[in-house]
């Protein structure tokens, strides 16, 4: 009797030690991923006249410089299914690396692995110059970044950006596959400068581009009231230029002023002589020299009052600035802009471009952000734009976000957030082939 | 007994117990087999070694001298699921790095302690003294979590720790207990004093706000996971008494009372700040501010310290009664109060920290300058905090005893346990994966004991269920950049076996 329950028990407690102490593991699933092969730079020269500019990249190559992120798996053309792409431009002060530095490829990677958007292609454009950029405008004195990057010209060599990458890389072009198939799936997108951007081309060249995106952009230079926008922005710019005016603002000190001036640069530039890039031995001796290339004259802008020339009269960089600080000066309005230059800023107006190029946006997908905590009145802008597209009966999608306790939103802060909602917009409005 | 049979039983007991004994709230519920089986209620019962913690008067009613060994196994199966987010005022939830809403194990781990005692009776003073030394894990809390991964801004090959929140926290008494007897022996006293023994492995990640400036903090590199791991040791002392008063003959009533002094443990600290790997150098390069370098190339900055910080243990009263039904059974109830509102979780101050080559390359390199390596500093050399607020907690037990022959004993108990939490204070209340409290628990025993002439073989399983728990507590309570809560769904099981033997001599 004893042995029995001796045995027994003894059985019934190395039953119970085994059980309660078994080895469950810890049950975590990591957050793996098959990862790109990386990103592809791209080291194309435009045509001098499509990529002339007097400030930087361009300027000193004719090339906008560019890097390409393909997806896990990607095989070269004619090796491999082909990929839709999407063109994402650069924010005010940031080159194209702004995208890999936070987190593009992480992000595209793991919503790829993860079946949330379609493999793609992203190039990512460099618009940095040193005023920090010029707004992808479409100046000879800024850059043609709009026909630069947007048109389509079949000159794979010398042509556009989109020639360039259609031909060295595995994407859907019509070229390839027929009428519309590159439309379809081919989109552009941008934060602050490059929405502006991205939405001024896709307007343009709306022919070529199936989706667009602007996150926080200056996309209603003067509001819905005329008063608003960069408007109310400018007497902040006017109390700074005392001590300051006739300086460049390399650390970016007064980011407001800096980008006002950038803009400048693009929007209302000086008509000058420029020097000739591709001839190294300059003579400052002599600037009146050989070396010396008049680049346009259509433009020329003879009033003089808001003439700024930062590194005086030798320097290739000079502007008209659209505001002056005195207000009993003729032209000069109370909110201090001074209407004959900027007339030149409206023209740029994203709304001055559709109204040129009406109907543009009527069969491309569009898709707005912003937040409140959004620098420059980038937020009311954007807003200001949706009730400008709803009145035109132009269906869009207007989205916001917001940061977190003690660590709001401004600049591009959140972009790596953002990027999730960007990649699954365009990815949705991708047509793949059949 | 001899005197000499007495001090080889003593050599026998010290050899058997490993010099890294060492010592959940966190009170260590597994002390003695008997105590365990009868679901803890064995305050008025204390007749057996364990009696020193439970209730050192009982020694005096133990009529043989006894040494007794027991080990313990605990198995903490615990589970969180994690739901970490920095919160947008408009409802966005932002990636932290916690592996959310997956339910996540513990590490797996058998946990063994060892404890002990031996006790004889010897003629002192007027009366029969009886006199004992034992060795009790009084508190112990122990479990690590693997809870999250470094988001994507981060160098590939950089990875945290496994063990990335964790504690190994034991507190061990070396107790001498005297007790003795009055009133006609109806009435015991018995007094314990004690070395206590503090060990602490404390392992933490703190998500730190990047001091630069946009855009080199800009998401994700918004914050900078440190990790941390501090090691060290103290003593301190503790002292227990308890009085064991004969109601009749079959029933007894007792009173305990124990206190531990403040433990100041030190020992070494092992920081890692895991720094964002952000590729958009080439604006700050050329607009001299190589300085922020530091803050942009992915480094893993290693740094060592030295750590002071102090352990306040709590006090608990308790009372209990047993009553022999007849002379097979046993019936025992107790109730106690931890007195865990003294505990206030871990303050961590730092000194004579040394820098490992990663930061110091960067000051010898020229890349920091004394502003930003200030600034630095004021990040990477700064005392921690992981607060606990918690209240005092009570517990009622019930055990019985069953002598089914002389050679065989059965038992069984059950214990509820009000949890330490205050969640009447919802500013107060304090989440976290080292302390694992989420509410009243109810434990399940069950024993039994062989005795076969002057050996008694014993065994004890118990099963504590401790109740789901959901929190939506703020991360950051106290306003500074340590993580106060984890929030997340927590749920938890424990499973203890004692094994031990008692020879009467």
């Amino acid at each position: 009797m004893n042995r029995h329950i001796l045995v027994f028990l003894s059985l019934f407690f190395m039953t119970t030690i085994f059980f309660a102490c078994s080895n469950r593991g810890d049950n975590i699933v990591y957050n793996y991923y098959e990862s790109s092969p990386g990103a592809y730079v791209i080291d194309h020269e435009y045509d001098e006249e499509m990529g002339f500019s007097m400030f930087e990249e361009i300027s000193l190559f004719r090339k906008i410089r560019c890097q390409a992120y393909v997806p896990p798996g990607y095989k070269h053309p004619n090796e491999g299914s082909p990929y839709p792409v999407l063109y994402l431009l650069s924010p005010f002060g940031e080159t194209e690396m702004f995208f890999f530095s936070h987190g593009l490829q992480q992000v595209a990677d793991q919503m790829i692995a993860s079946g949330e958007i379609k493999p793609m292609i992203i190039v990512c454009v460099n618009g940095y110059t040193g005023y920090g950029g010029s707004f992808f405008g479409n100046s000879w004195a800024g850059g043609k970044y709009v026909d630069a990057i947007g048109s389509i010209q079949n000159e794979p060599a010398t042509g556009s950006m989109i020639d360039y990458i259609d031909f060295a890389m595995n994407t859907i072009s019509d070229t390839r596959f027929g009428a519309g198939k590159g439309r379809a799936n081919r989109a552009i997108s941008g934060i602050d400068m490059g929405g502006y951007g991205a939405m001024r081309i896709a307007i343009r060249y709306s022919e070529n581009f199936g989706s667009v995106s602007a996150i926080s952009a200056p996309l209603d230079f003067d509001g819905a009231t005329g008063n608003g926008g960069f408007v109310e922005l400018f007497s902040q710019v006017v109390e700074n230029m005392d001590t300051t005016y006739d300086a460049l603002d390399t650390s970016y000190s007064d980011p407001l002023r800096t980008m006002i001036f950038a803009a400048a640069t693009t929007f209302s530039p000086h008509d000058t002589d420029y020097i000739n890039p591709t001839f190294y031995g300059y003579d400052w001796n002599n600037p009146q020299g050989p070396q010396l290339w008049h680049a346009d004259d259509t433009l020329r802008i003879t009033d003089t009052l808001t003439y700024f020339e930062p590194f005086g009269p030798i320097s290739s960089m000079k502007y008209h600035l659209p505001f002056y600080d005195d207000t009993t000066v003729a032209g000069v309005n109370e909110d201090y802009t001074y209407q004959p230059i900027w007339s030149l800023w409206l023209d740029n107006n994203i709304e001055s471009i559709l109204t040129d190029y009406p109907g543009a946006l009527d069969t491309t997908d569009i898709l707005l952000m912003t937040t409140a905590d959004a620098d420059f009145n980038f937020y009311q802008q954007t807003l200001d734009f949706s009730q400008y597209l709803t009145g035109l009966s132009i269906e869009h999608n207007l989205d916001t976000y917001s940061g977190y306790d003690g660590y709001p939103a401004t600049g591009e802060r959140f972009f790596y957030d953002i990027l999730r909602d960007i990649l699954k917009f365009h990815s949705d409005s991708f047509e793949l082939l059949d | 007994m001899g005197a000499i049979r007495f001090f080889l039983l003593l050599c026998l007991f010290l050899i058997m117990v490993p010099a890294y004994v060492f010592g959940g709230g966190f009170t260590f519920d597994g002390i003695g087999v008997k105590a365990n089986g009868m679901g803890g209620a064995f305050r008025a019962v204390a007749d057996d070694w364990s009696a020193a913690y439970y209730n050192p008067a009982g020694y005096y009613q133990i009529q043989d001298n006894q040494f007794a060994f027991n080990t313990v196994f605990f198995h903490n199966r615990y589970w969180i699921t994690p739901n970490v987010f920095w919160n947008g005022t408009r409802g966005e939830r932002y990636e932290t790095g916690f592996f959310n809403g997956q339910e996540i194990a513990n590490k797996h781990a058998v946990s063994h302690r060892l404890q002990g005692g031996i006790l004889a009776r010897f003629p002192l003073l007027e009366n029969e003294t009886v006199i004992g030394f034992s060795i009790i894990p009084l508190y112990n809390q122990n479990q690590n979590w693997e809870l999250m991964q470094l988001i994507p801004a981060h160098d590939n090959s950089a990875s945290f720790p496994s063990n990335q929140f964790g504690i190994k926290l034991d507190a061990t008494a070396y107790q001498l207990t005297f007790a003795s007897g009055f009133m006609e022996d109806r009435l015991s006293v018995g007094v314990g004093l004690s070395l206590v023994r503090a060990d602490l492995i404390y392992n933490n990640i703190s998500l730190r706000n990047n001091p630069m400036p946009a855009p080199l903090n800009d998401r994700p590199h918004d914050k900078i996971p440190e990790y941390y791991r501090n090691e060290g040791d103290g003593v301190g002392y503790g002292f227990r008494i308890g009085l064991l008063y004969d109601i009749t003959d079959r029933m007894k009533f007792a009173a305990t009372y124990s206190a531990v002094s403040s433990i100041d443990i030190s020992g070494r600290s092992q920081f890692e700040f895991y720094m964002g790997e952000n590729p958009n150098t080439t604006v700050y390069i050329t607009s001299q501010q190589w300085e922020e370098l530091l803050f942009m190339v992915g480094e893993v900055i290693e740094i060592v310290s030295d750590f002071e910080t102090t352990l306040d243990l709590p006090a608990t009263f308790g009372g209990g009664i047993a009553y022999e039904v007849n002379d097979r059974l046993t019936l025992s109830l107790d109730a106690e109060m931890v007195f865990w509102s003294k505990f206030k979780g871990f303050d961590f101050d730092f000194s004579n920290f040394e820098a490992a080559p990663g930061l110091d390359y960067f000051r010898n390199t020229g890349y920091l300058t004394d502003t930003t390596y200030d600034r630095a500093q004021n990040m990477f050399f700064t005392d921690l905090t992981a607060p606990i607020a918690w209240k005092d907690a009570g517990r009622v037990m019930l055990g019985v005893n069953y002598k089914t022959t002389d050679f065989l004993d059965l038992r069984a108990g059950f214990a509820a346990d009000q949890s330490a939490v205050d969640w009447d204070n919802a500013g107060g209340v304090t989440q976290i994966p080292q302390f694992f409290d989420l509410g009243t628990k109810y434990s399940y025993s069950f024993g039994f004991s062989f005795n076969i002439d002057v050996w008694s073989l014993e065994f004890a399983t118990i099963y504590t269920h401790q109740p789901d728990y959901a929190t939506n507590l703020k991360l950051y309570q106290d306003g500074d950049e340590l993580m106060d809560n984890i929030t997340a769904r927590y749920s938890g099981d424990n499973y203890r076996t004692v094994l031990g033997f008692n020879y009467r001599f």
